[in-house]
Order: C-alpha cells, then sequence, then structure tokens
C-alpha cells in the first residue's frame, strides 16, 4: 500500500498533548533523536516533566571537575544526575541550576571533599534519591557543617563507606528516609562503630521501610525499643547463628522482601522464617552444605512467594545436590535464581512445567547433565523474559539446540564455556530478543557475531566485553544490527578505534575502552621490577640517603610519561 | 437492544448502539451526567467529527465493546510498544493522515484504549529511526540554525535512561 504524499508537516497535526503521549513509548535514545528532529518537538520533550522523570545526566567517566569545569551546554532539566569515577573539586557556579531539578544523584567511586558534597547537597531541595558507592573524600572533621535540610530525601543509599562517620553527617540533614542501605568499604576501620548507624535508624523509625545493612550485636539489642519500625524489606547480614534472625523476624512481621543469603541456614529455619512472616513475597537464602541432597520444602510454606534465589552453600563449588524441586508448585513465582548447586535435570523440568509463569531465570554456577536437557527445562516457560547464565557448567556442550524462547528480551552470557557450534545455535531463533550481554565468553568469536547479528531483528542493546572479536565483527554489527542503540565493548581488545568511531554515526552509544594489549602491560611491569631492584640497592649501599636520590628521579620520569 | 443516534461535522447521522456509543467518555458523560435523552430521536452532535473517521472508529469500538479493563502500567519506564493486536495492527493500516484523523477523533470522543493504540503505532513509527529519518518519515522540516544541530548532539551524550 502506498501512502499519499503528505503536505502539511505531522508536527502540526496533532496537538501537543497527543505528541507527548506518543513520546512515552520512547526510551531516552530515541527521545534523543526526536529532539534532533525539530525545534518543536525538542521544546515538547524539555518540557515535559513525565519524560524528564526517565532521563540521566551521565557526565562523562573520569571528569576532572574544577573550577574550570563547564558542563559544555546546560543540559536539559533532567530528574537525575550520574556521576562515574570523577575529581570533584568544585561545581560552582552552574551546579545550582541543575541541582534544583534533580530528584536522583549518584556518584560512584568518586573523590569528593565533604564540603564540596554538602555544598552540592544543599542545592538540591527535591531531591528524593541519593547514591554514594565508593566516595572517597578527606577525613570528615567534626567541624563539618550541615545547616540545611533534605526534606524530600526518601532513598539513602551509602555503600563502600570510608568512614562511617559519613552516616552521622547525613542524619542531620533529617530526611524522612524509607530506604536506607549501608555497608562500610572492605579495608577500611575493622570494627566500624555501630552507633552512627543505630542513630540513623532510630532517627527514622517512623518512616523507614527498607534497611539494607550489616546487622551487629549493639542494633539487634536495640532494636526491639524501636516500637513504630515497620519494615516491609530487608537485608540481614551477621553470621551468628540463627535465633538473631528468628527474633528479628518476630519483631518485623509486616517484611515482604527478606535477603539473608549472607547466613547459611537450613530448610528447617527457612521454614520457621515463612510461618514468621505471612506477607514474605521476595526471599534470598543460603543453604548450609548437606551431606544427603537437599529439599527446599520452605517453597511449599510460601505460597504467595514472587521472588526466591537459592544459594548453595559456600566453598563446595556447586556440589550440592538439590532434589524434588519438580514436585513443588509455587503460583505466584515470577523471578527464579539458583546458584551453586547440582541439579538433576529431570526436576529443573517438572519445576519449570509446575510453574509456566516464571519470567525471570538467573542460574549461576550451577551444574547439569546435558546442555540440551537444560534448554529443554528453560522451554517450558513459554513467558521467560530475562535469563542470565553464569558460570553454567556441563560435562556435555556438543549437542547445539535452539534455545527457543519466543518472549526472551534480556539474555546475559558470563564466564560461559560454550563451543561456537552450540553458541550459534543457542543464539539462533530470539526474535524479540532487545538486550544482549556476552562477558567472558571464550568462543564468542567474529562468526558468531556474524550469526547472531543477522537473526535478532530487535536488538538494541549490546554488550560484549572480553571475547576473542575483531574489526570484523564490528562491520557486521554496522551491517546488520538496524535497531542497536547502545553497544558496550569496554575491555574488549583487538578493535581498531577508527572502526569503532565509523559506529558511532549509526549507533547512538557507544563505550569503548581498549584493553591494554599484553606488549605495553609486560613493558610497564618490567620499568616497574627495574626500578625497585634499583632502590633496593641504592638503599643497600647507600642507606637512606640513596632512596633520597632516586626517588625525584622516579618521580621526574612519571611526569615525563 | 437500545441504539442512539449521532451527528458528524458534515451532517451524517448515525445509528449507533448505546452500549458501543459507549466506549467514548464524551458521549457516555452527555447521557448518563448531563442527561441527553436519546429515546427522543434527536441526533447527538459530534462538530469536530468527520463521517468517514466516526465510520471508522465504530468499526474499532464494535470489535472492543467488550474488552476489560486495561492493568495500569508502570510511568517510569517507557511503555511497550509491542503488544498492539493483530486486528488493531490491520485496523491502523491506513495513510499517515487517517491515523492522524483517528486519533484526534479519539482524543475528542475520549476513547482512551483507542489512543494508546494509535500512540504506539506512531511511536513504532520512531523506533529505530535517525532524526534525518524521522523527519522523512513525518515530513518535517529541519528549522534548527545551522551549528545548532551539533550542540545539541553533544547535549544528548548527556543524557541516558535512568536506571532503577
Amino acid at each position: 500500500m502506498t501512502a499519499p504524499v503528505v503536505l502539511d508537516s505531522a508536527t502540526n497535526l496533532l496537538p501537543a498533548k497527543l505528541w507527548c503521549r506518543v513520546f512515552q513509548y520512547l526510551t531516552v535514545v530515541q527521545l534523543r533523536r526526536v529532539r534532533l528532529t525539530c525545534a518543536h518537538w525538542k521544546r515538547l520533550v524539555d518540557g515535559d516533566p513525565a519524560l524528564m522523570e526517565r532521563v540521566a545526566l551521565r557526565f562523562p567517566n573520569g571528569t576532572n571537575i574544577d573550577a574550570k569545569f563547564r558542563p559544555k551546554c546546560v543540559p536539559p532539566a533532567a530528574r537525575c544526575a550520574k556521576f562515574y569515577a570523577c575529581k570533584i573539586s568544585t561545581v560552582e557556579p552552574w551546579w545550582p541550576e541543575i541541582g534544583r531539578n534533580l530528584t536522583g544523584l549518584s556518584l560512584e567511586r568518586c573523590f569528593v571533599p565533604i564540603s564540596t558534597l554538602l555544598g552540592m547537597l544543599r542545592r538540591t531541595p527535591n531531591l528524593k534519591r541519593l547514591v554514594l558507592d565508593g566516595v572517597k573524600h578527606p577525613p570528615i572533621f567534626a567541624s563539618a557543617v550541615v545547616d540545611f535540610q533534605l526534606e524530600q530525601l526518601e532513598e539513602l543509599t551509602l555503600l563502600n563507606v570510608a568512614d562511617p562517620e559519613l552516616l552521622n553527617l547525613f542524619c542531620m540533614l533529617r530526611s524522612p528516609l524509607k530506604k536506607l542501605a549501608f555497608n562500610c568499604a572492605a579495608g577500611s576501620s575493622s570494627k566500624p562503630s555501630p552507633e552512627p548507624l543505630i542513630r540513623a535508624v532510630q532517627d527514622t523509625e517512623g518512616t523507614l521501610e527498607e534497611l539494607r545493612a550489616p546487622f551487629n550485636a549493639p542494633l539487634m539489642e536495640a532494636l526491639p525499643a524501636m516500637g513504630r519500625l515497620r519494615l516491609k524489606r530487608a537485608a540481614y547480614s551477621w553470621g551468628r547463628g540463627v535465633a538473631p534472625i528468628l527474633g528479628f523476624c518476630k519483631l518485623q512481621p509486616a517484611l515482604e522482601e527478606l535477603d539473608i543469603s549472607e547466613l547459611s541456614a537450613t530448610d528447617l529455619t527457612f521454614n520457621e522464617i515463612a510461618t514468621l512472616l505471612p506477607n514474605l513475597r521476595r526471599f534470598s537464602v543460603r543453604f548450609e552444605w548437606e551431606s544427603t541432597a537437599l529439599v527446599p520444602s520452605f517453597l511449599h510454606a510460601i505460597p504467595q512467594l514472587e521472588a526466591v534465589s537459592m544459594e548453595g552453600p559456600l566453598h563446595f563449588k556447586g556440589t550440592q545436590k538439590i532434589t524434588k524441586l519438580g514436585t513443588f508448585h509455587c503460583p505466584a513465582l515470577q523471578e527464579f535464581r539458583l546458584n551453586s548447586f547440582t541439579i538433576p535435570l529431570g526436576d529443573m523440568c517438572q519445576f519449570f512445567t509446575n510453574n509456566p509463569q516464571i519470567t525471570s531465570v538467573t542460574l549461576d554456577q550451577c551444574k547439569f547433565g546435558r546442555w540440551t536437557d537444560l534448554l529443554g527445562a528453560l522451554k517450558r516457560l513459554p513467558n521467560l523474559q530475562r535469563l542470565k547464565l553464569h558460570k553454567v557448567w556441563t560435562p556435555n556442550w556438543n549437542d547445539p539446540a535452539e534455545l527457543d524462547a519466543s518472549n526472551l528480551k534480556y539474555l546475559e552470557l558470563t564466564f560461559m564455556d560454550i563451543p561456537e557450534a552450540t553458541l550459534i545455535k543457542l543464539l539462533s531463533y530470539l526474535p524479540k530478543l532487545e538486550q544482549l550481554d556476552v562477558q567472558f565468553v571464550k568462543f564468542l568469536n567474529d562468526r558468531v557475531v556474524h550469526k547472531f547479528c543477522q537473526r535478532l531483528p530487535k536488538l538494541s542493546k549490546l554488550t560484549i566485553r572480553k571475547c576473542p572479536i575483531s574489526d570484523t565483527s564490528l562491520h557486521h554489527i554496522n551491517l546488520h544490527c538496524k535497531s542497536l542503540e547502545q553497544l558496550d565493548l569496554c575491555q574488549t581488545s583487538g578493535l581498531s578505534q577508527q572502526v569503532v568511531n565509523q559506529l558511532k554515526s549509526r549507533v547512538e552509544i557507544v563505550r569503548f575502552q581498549p584493553e591494554p594489549d599484553l606488549a605495553s602491560r609486560v613493558k610497564e611491569w618490567t620499568l616497574i621490577s627495574v626500578c625497585l631492584v634499583l632502590l633496593y640497592f641504592m638503599f643497600q649501599w647507600y642507606g637512606f640517603v640513596g632512596i633520597a636520590i632516586v626517588l625525584p628521579v622516579f618521580f621526574a620520569l612519571e611526569l615525563l610519561k | 437492544m437500545s441504539t442512539i443516534k449521532l451527528e458528524t461535522s458534515d451532517g451524517v447521522k448515525f445509528t449507533v448502539k448505546t452500549q458501543v456509543a459507549k466506549c467514548s467518555g464524551t458521549i457516555r458523560t452527555m447521557l448518563e451526567d448531563i442527561g441527553i435523552n436519546p429515546q427522543d430521536g434527536e441526533a447527538i452532535p459530534l462538530s469536530n467529527v468527520h463521517s468517514t473517521i466516526l465510520q471508522k472508529i465504530l468499526v474499532w469500538a464494535e470489535h472492543h465493546v467488550d474488552d476489560p479493563e486495561p492493568p495500569r502500567e508502570d510511568a517510569d519506564a517507557a511503555k511497550r510498544t509491542d503488544d498492539i493486536c493483530s486486528w488493531d495492527e490491520d485496523f491502523l493500516k491506513v495513510d499517515q493522515r487517517t491515523l492522524f484523523d483517528v486519533m484526534l477523533a479519539a482524543n475528542y470522543l475520549d476513547m482512551k484504549q483507542l489512543i494508546a493504540v494509535c500512540c504506539k503505532t506512531v511511536a513504532n513509527m520512531i523506533k529505530g529511526k535517525t532524526a534525518d529519518q524521522i523527519r522523512r518519515t513525518f515530513n518535517i522540516e529541519n528549522d534548527f540554525p545551522p551549528g545548532e544541530e551539533d550542540k545539541i548532539r553533544l547535549r544528548n551524550q548527556f543524557c541516558e535512561e535512568r536506571s532503577r
């Protein structure tokens, strides 16, 4: 059918309200293209709060944000900003304009002085979600002043914190937190004092719904006194036997989500928890080693369960057997994850047949009899949308079979030693796949890429890391992946910058940081070892004076480089 | 089975089952709240809708009259566009002008389901295209001053999907 020539520009044929409703169905990457189309549409996108709510401002990795830095053009009124591995010394004078619109802010692996951080937060009165992960800063002095409040802040995530005192600062913001996630960096002070955490929970007793933090004896003692605390979601990590966790569940009967995978326990304990928590919908557990095969009978006790994650015992490399899975029927189950188990395949198949409503499956370090049997089991899930396979192992790969999952949207393969022919067959029929993530798959080569490029019509996001591909793969991707919007090739060697740049003209977001090749790494290490040997001998011969002579020379060389 | 009469902008009168006409929020309000009595034999005037478009919309309403209320969608993420049923897909295989006219009429008649399925169809026409291809599809003129486009492209690099 041929459409007649449209004389008017379509932008005028519909009112702004209807165009904005159309744009609601587009991803941010597509919205970026809409903004480029014409001035009218750009105004519509920038002016629509519902659309802007979904946009995140991302500052380029490793940016040095100092007095000279200006964001190239102040980006539109986004509601969320992300900094990754940035060194932030000052954000004046451009920050207030961005800050006042923000509802979400995230700093990951950044270096930022506390005074600058507080200066940033002072300008974000509407902030609802704050994430600080692995943030480094000079020591906090007691003099750090917090003379403002964040009255909207609901979600606070402080991970890999260098100094627990940081939590004290946030207590002073008097935010009505609903979610608090907190942990300290490995290798920081060996025993973080529990007071800041207890105080933070006490201060937000009336509003807090989610708590993910290292529990400890003082916190457990303080909990019974917090009569107004009604948690809905919790990640409990304290490996001191099962009595405390049962006590915690008795105190918090409203829990809907519970993660106790840091703690090893038996099926008996999980059954007990199930009777204490009538609203439990999402449950993550780890089993103790059992010499006989293990039966997860707690699944029977929680018919309303929507998501379950079961881990086998630590340090047994997936040799723990789990059986009778096939006898369980969980009518509400959507997400299913298994980690470190050996699974008799008849069981897996029967379990999936009993629970065809499952939409998401993660198999982590699991062992199976035959590859085809695993794919056969997955075939029983007509609604499967997300599948993650990580270090899944079977003694029998050489039996290529299709993964017949017509609704699959997301597939992740990491550390999988699937042979080439099996891999090609696996990726040959996935008509709805939008996102493919392959990392450390040693047989994913140009031939495999060539094949799957032609067979995944809806692929919009592709990640290939640490796989033996070359520029040929990029040519195939450029030629065949018509709907590709994001391509991540970080840590992949053997690609040339020039070909990557060609791709950039067609694929909206391309991330590429070439892995330094072997030769340059060998050179670097040789240089370092020569320096160390030299240092050693100078010390032997001249004592500290020798070091004093050599060190400035090293620094001068480093500067020259 | 009760029927009512509708009159379009070009003066054509349609006799429609009341139940079908009530797919339109606008007509439902007229009948239920304002209390227009259809038994009088007087036609309800729809001054913004042309007869060719109303005819099309009535076909759609007839087919979807017994549909259940749709579930609410998450406003945070981009909504799905791949769930258009094949009947609707065929129904909306029309030229762009007609599609937009159906959308406008559906908007005027307050038919949420029809608007949604039209919006999805238009969104699918945008998906996977570059700015230039979008312009060609919708006959849009690039009205940015020279250089401006590159600036926006630079700015765009800062924007990405918010992850939850």
